[in-house]
């Protein structure tokens, strides 16, 4: 082999070498273990609605601070009050996700990203977001938020407390772009009927109860003054 | 007050201060009549704050089995799947899975051939429970009431999959869910 050739075939080498490393350096740096993080925090405490309203009340946010994978997240209703109109919102539609290449298309109401907390609340926060603080995290945490669009019957009875149920399963798409785990997790939001005006009036009034506490010390104050009366008496006796 | 003035005329020292004892009972029970007793007013107010629920639970590990042969039983996973309940849980928690039949889109074999446990050394497998298609109570006792955590709180989970004689090659998969859940709630 020539001096020429053989330097070429050494280049060659060389360059496939360099090829191959160059390839598979970023995969092998790239890839760290899959986390797969479900967080949540409820956004509502007891939800009070008015006969015949309609309300949309934030009930669930949604966070992913601790993963490294993007969290898919259905939302379902467990339970709702009879004759009542329950809706939960974002509602579920079905997303084009492209895993490792893999177009699949999957169902859900929301999706969470992987997220850090932030120090500054950005002036501007997306339809859906917001930000929260929460006791061991520093800094202001990114959330998706879950609804519940809730309408009352008008002939529901003031004074009734109901119940409201969700079930959420966060899932997260595998290597071969098959789900490769699910978290599921249940909430219980309570729903109470009043009215949103105050009144108060007396309807029934309490029997009196002073004229009676009044006799009882005018009776001590009686017999009290009966035994001065007999010590003065008594002592009055005793000197003579 | 008519009394005393009648009675203090006639006696002598000791029973003058009878008699002023008398009359300064009977006064003293004239100040508890209602309007003369001194009382506490006392008013206030209720605060009320609801403090958010949260649990955050990151799960780490695959549940690739590999390659097995139809009619092995209880084949192992090297490593676990592991369970981290993340310190901002501000609740104790329990933990329980189900999981759905495994299909490779035409045949089946059923979810109740994979097993877990939250142990691998011994009692390992004789400790372990038959995975099913709804969430059972929490199977073991670390799986119960665990405390709110100071700092990540994990739990591990190991699995063991029979394959049933004769079953369809193929490539199977279920769908596992972790659920954890408020204790108590």
């Amino acid at each position: 082999m020539s001096r020429i050739s053989s330097h070429t075939c050494v280049m060659r080498r060389v360059i496939i070498l360099f090829t191959i490393l160059f390839i598979l350096t970023p995969i092998a740096l790239a890839e760290e273990a899959p986390q797969y993080n479900f967080a949540t925090t409820t956004a509502t405490g007891t939800i009070l609605i008015q006969p015949g309203e309609t309300l949309k009340v934030p009930a669930i946010y949604f966070f992913n601070i601790y993963g490294n994978r993007i969290t898919h997240v259905s939302l379902s209703l467990t339970n709702a009050p009879e004759g009542w109109d329950v809706k939960i919102e974002p509602e579920m539609h079905e997303v084009q996700v492209n895993i490792s290449g893999t177009i699949v298309t999957a169902s859900e109401n929301l999706y969470v990203t992987p997220s850090q907390p932030v120090k500054d609340v950005p002036a501007v926060i997306p339809e859906g977001m917001t930000y929260i603080t929460l006791g061991g995290v520093e800094g202001n945490i990114p959330v998706k938020i879950a609804y519940l669009n809730i309408t009352a019957p008008q002939d529901t009875p003031l004074g009734g407390t109901y119940s409201i149920g969700v079930r959420a399963v966060g899932s997260w798409f595998g290597q071969t772009a098959t789900l490769a785990f699910s978290q599921e997790r249940s909430f219980d939001f309570k729903v109470q009927t009043v009215t949103h005006s105050f009144t108060e009036e007396i309807v029934q009034p309490t029997p009196e109860e002073t004229k009676e506490s009044g006799y009882t010390t005018y009776l001590i104050v009686l017999l009290l003054a009966i035994a001065a009366m007999g010590v003065g008496f008594y002592a009055g006796r005793k000197k003579k | 007050m008519v009394i005393m003035i009648i009675i203090i005329n006639e006696g002598g020292y000791m029973k003058k201060i009878l008699i002023l004892l008398a009359g300064m009972l009977a006064m003293l029970a004239l100040l508890l009549q209602p309007g003369n007793a001194v009382t506490n007013n006392t008013t206030g107010a209720t605060a009320t704050a609801i403090v958010s629920e949260t649990i955050s639970v990151t799960l780490s590990g695959t549940l690739d089995f590999g390659s097995l042969n139809a009619g092995t039983n209880n084949n192992s996973l090297v490593t676990p799947l592991n369970i981290s309940i993340n310190t901002i849980t501000n609740v104790a928690t329990n933990i329980s899975q189900n999981g759905t039949t495994f299909s490779d889109g035409g045949n089946t074999f059923a979810i109740n051939n994979l097993r877990y446990s939250n142990a691998s050394a011994a009692p390992g497998l004789a400790n372990s429970t038959t995975m099913a298609a709804t969430f059972p109570l929490p199977p073991f006792t670390n799986w119960v009431n665990i405390t709110k955590p100071s700092s990540n709180t994990y739990r591990d989970t190991y699995y063991w999959l029979s394959i049933p004689n004769g079953q369809v090659a193929g490539t199977y998969q279920a769908s596992i869910y972790v659920n954890v859940t408020k204790y108590g709630g």
